[in-house]
């Protein structure tokens, strides 16, 4: 057992030494550092000439915001939003206008929830006179219409109504920046963190032959099983540590700068397709959970399709450019199973759209989310790819 | 060789030649020009790097109907990869250990570095050179985003890596280089979650810095690789 | 203590890299000569199990060449062979003693003997591609004797040592060689002279020659050469 440990070890120096890993890792971190302050870097332009700093633009709102926090979204609110609106000029740019920022900044996430609760325009909503129940009533017509638009089964239908109904009604506004950030950003970093696993895990089998160590590995007593086992774990553990890094990192900053407020807001707030009674903070922890497990199964991917490319090269290439057909391409509403499946690829699945969908994996009658099935399908899949790969490891001969 | 053919061709010595160095001085050695020389290249340029260039221009000869809005992203993502075509191969010597082979030669490796790096220059610039036009012509963004936003992550990349392969050695060099075109390429197609970000006058100016930068940077460690091939290490 | 080689084979498509071989060592130092593309890494790679055979079967005291308790006995140097460019001197032989199973302890204390022993003590914090190829080629030799090997098979352990290193070298295989089998290729004649207690030629992937040469009358260059001369005469 020691030599496996000290095999094991030797295999996370082999990676973590590497230059490339070092300027790759401070890359990650800079990035999902830097990122969440995308909003508040720069300044605003009229004309061509800076006017305001973003900065000094959202303290202000963000002062307003955290006014707000702790409202009900009732009548009183709803009516003191619209009435905030109503003074702001109905021009294209109109949250460049002072009126706005004097009078409606603060209630824009408010505003905003209303609008997409509602599905109106701009315009609809100046002249709209709005009550608590109709609000929500009309927010529940509204995802009964988008589950239909979906292509959902009745059972999926009936599931996430039930679903909804457990989310307590009216809502409470919390001033929640910090999670708004963390779940807006979480695609860059998720993304990143994919395309750093192919750029460190790449080269692991592969690497032996171009460092022309594999003869001495496989001639030694130990340079079957047991190597293998160790590289598998070195990858696995390199990609859970990569995850739990940048979520840390990220967690850090977004609380550290944002405050820790609006753990509890209905998630449904801010993505308005999310029937599922969770809240923004739950659903932040939940991304980067699901990416741990995405992050695990796409490591043993990479390393298994190495042994068989025998080149770190190609298999960091085929892994790049698999990372970026997956971003880029998408399937319609219509094609429902095609889509289901492409949606929860690992390399696609962490992401806000995919992870909370409506798309559910019946087993028995019962409706299973996303995030109840497929962990046990990752670990599944994990397991599977370790055995073959173990396999065509043991049988390697320089032939 | 048996015995009996050793004693038969003991017997019969053909006679020594005379006047040979008066027959060969009567033919004039033709010699390659340079120009010759640096068109002899392109037939050694890989196959792969071609079928690269030709797979970019069709794909950014299609995105606009295949990709429609995405158009300027997925073009600019293409951009980084054209930059790993033309650095990786104009780095086939060091991976392949030829450099030493050729630095003896009358056309040395500096004269092959300098040819590969005129063709494969000149391809990138004609890539660049329409899919940044056309870029600006056909995408709602203004014409001076969309073409930074395209030309950026080409000299980016090609600076990186040019940087890269004058500190590294071998395959490793090109491992690195590919990472970094693709890192670069990946965060060109993130970019297009948040365009307000991007497009504006606050932003034009670093793009221009960047773009600046990295053009000046290209320029110099190309300069500083063919100077390089002077003093070649033994220990690599 | 036996190694067995039985009708051992190698085809690569067209070509017999190595053809009908069997023969059994006992404890010594087996020189294998032969000219390059001879057939003699091809044979070394098999008896060393990293290298599947066409046909035939090598063993050891019973053994299987595909059982980890051969590997377990094994000490191999390959011609070609790298490093870990990050990794020291002392963390490359740590390595490879996990890899051939050394509890820690006796690795830390083996791999201290051998730096002492292949003179890279002194070097021994340094980073390997710091190091020159002679450097590198004694820390090949080290890490092949890690596991104090029973069967200890060295492919040109030569390359790239200067004469001092190579005599050096050659006393160390002649100690080796009393307590296991050392099987050593080369196609310098002088390394293996004064050392073999069995010479093997390889010529195209067969044994032209087997046999002790210290009963002949003439140097092993010389009886080398007869030998090639014979072969050819015999085609």
């Amino acid at each position: 057992m020691s030599n496996f440990g000290t095999l094991f070890r030797y295999e996370l120096k082999k990676i973590v030494s590497r230059k490339l890993f070092i300027i790759i890792a401070i890359l990650l971190a800079l990035i999902t550092c830097l990122a969440p302050f995308s909003g508040v870097i720069g300044s605003r332009y009229e004309n061509g000439t800076a006017v305001e700093s973003y900065f000094s633009y959202y303290m202000k709102e963000q002062s307003g915001k955290r006014a707000l926090s702790g409202r009900t979204i009732d009548r009183e609110l709803i009516e003191e939003t619209l009435a905030a609106y109503s003074k702001v000029p109905n021009v294209l740019r109109y949250s460049e206008t002072p009126e706005y920022r004097e009078y409606a900044l603060a209630y824009n996430e408010v505003y905003t929830f209303i609008r997409q609760s509602l599905s109106i325009s701009n315009e609809e909503m100046k002249t709209r006179v709005l009550g608590e129940e109709e609000l929500y009533r009309r927010k529940a017509e509204k995802l009964e219409e988008y589950l239909n638009e979906s292509f959902t089964t009745d059972s999926e239908k009936e599931f996430w109504k039930n679903q909804y109904e457990k989310i307590e009604k009216p809502f409470k506004y919390y001033y929640h920046d910090a999670y708004e950030r963390l779940i807006d950003g979480f695609m860059t970093v998720s993304v990143l963190t994919m395309a750093f696993l192919a750029t460190v895990l790449s080269g692991i089998f592969p690497g032996e032959k171009a460092t022309k160590t594999e003869e001495l590995i496989l001639s030694s007593a130990r340079g079957r099983k047991p190597v293998y086992a160790a590289k598998m774990l070195a990858g696995i553990t390199i990609s859970l540590g990569t995850v739990l890094a940048v979520g840390i990192l990220s967690f850090a900053v977004c609380l550290g700068f944002y405050g820790t407020e609006g753990f509890n807001l209905p998630l449904n707030f801010d993505v308005n397709f999310v029937m599922y009674p969770l809240s923004v903070g739950q659903g932040s922890l939940m991304l980067y959970g699901m990416l741990l497990i995405s992050a695990a199964l796409w490591a043993v991917f990479i390393m298994f399709v190495s042994e068989f490319i025998k080149n770190g090269m190609a298999t960091l290439s085929a892994s790049m450019l698999l990372l970026i057909v997956t971003n880029m391409v998408s399937f319609p509403v219509s094609a429902r199973v095609l889509g289901q499946i492409w949606g929860w690829l690992p390399l696609n699945y962490p992401s806000v759209w995919n992870m909370f969908d409506e798309r559910t994996l019946p087993i028995f009658g019962k409706c299973f989310t996303s995030w109840q099935v497929l962990p046990i399908i990752y670990l599944c899949l994990v397991i599977m790819l370790f055995f073959f790969g173990k396999r065509k490891y043991e049988r390697l001969s320089r032939e | 060789m048996s015995k009996l053919e050793k004693e038969i061709k003991a017997a019969f010595e053909a006679p020594k030649p005379q006047k040979k160095e008066e027959f060969l001085s009567r033919f004039e050695e033709k010699q390659l020009s340079l120009t010759k020389f640096i068109l002899s290249q392109a037939g050694y340029i890989g196959k792969l790097t071609w079928f690269g260039f030709a797979a970019i221009l069709i794909c950014a000869a299609l995105s606009p109907v295949t990709v429609n809005d995405s158009a300027l992203w997925f073009v600019s993502s293409l951009m980084p990869i054209l930059a790993l075509l033309l650095v990786s191969e104009s780095a086939r010597s060091e991976r392949y250990k030829m450099a030493e082979l050729e630095a003896v030669t009358r056309f040395s490796l500096r004269s092959v570095l300098m040819a590969r790096m005129v063709i494969l220059g000149g391809m990138g610039l004609i890539v660049l050179a329409i899919c940044a036009p056309a870029v600006m012509f056909l995408c709602d963004y203004p014409a001076i985003f969309s073409g930074l936003f395209v030309v950026t992550p080409f000299f980016l990349t090609s600076a990186l890596g040019l940087l890269t392969v004058r500190r590294i050695k071998g395959q490793a060099a090109i491992y690195s280089v590919t990472a970094e075109a693709f890192f670069v390429s990946i965060l060109v197609l993130l970019a297009r979650n948040c365009p307000e970000r991007y497009m504006n006058p606050g932003m034009i100016k670093v793009f221009m810095i960047v773009a600046a930068g990295s053009l000046f940077l290209t320029v110099f460690e190309g300069i500083c690789r063919i100077k390089g091939t002077e003093e070649i290490t033994w220990s690599w | 203590m036996e190694l067995v080689i039985e009708g051992l084979s190698k085809n690569f498509k067209d070509t017999k890299a190595v053809s009908d071989i069997s023969v059994t060592l006992h404890k010594g130092v087996y020189g294998l000569l032969g000219a390059n593309g001879a057939g003699k890494s091809t044979l070394m790679r098999m008896i060393c199990g990293i290298l599947k055979p066409s046909s035939g079967r090598v063993s050891f005291d019973g053994m299987d060449v595909s059982e980890e308790g051969f590997r377990a006995v094994l000490g191999y140097l390959p011609q070609d062979f790298g490093y870990y460019p990050e990794f020291k001197a002392r963390d490359f032989l740590l390595y490879m003693a996990a890899l051939k199973a050394i509890p820690k302890k006796e690795a830390l204390a083996r791999t201290e003997e051998l730096l002492e022993l292949v003179g890279l003590k002194e070097v021994s914090k340094k980073k390997i591609k710091t190091f020159s190829g002679g450097m590198k080629q004694r820390l090949g030799i080290a890490q092949a004797l890690l596991n104090r090997p029973k069967l200890l098979v060295l492919d040109e352990p030569t390359a790239g040592l200067d004469p001092k290193e190579r005599v050096r070298f050659r006393n160390l295989i002649e100690k080796t060689g009393h307590d296991c089998i050392v099987i050593l290729s080369t196609h310098i004649v002088s390394d293996i002279e004064h050392i073999s207690d069995e010479v093997m030629i390889m010529r195209e992937g067969r044994f032209i020659y087997q046999g002790k040469w210290t009963d002949e009358q003439t140097s092993l260059e010389d009886f080398y050469l007869k030998q090639f001369e014979e072969a050819e005469e015999d085609e």
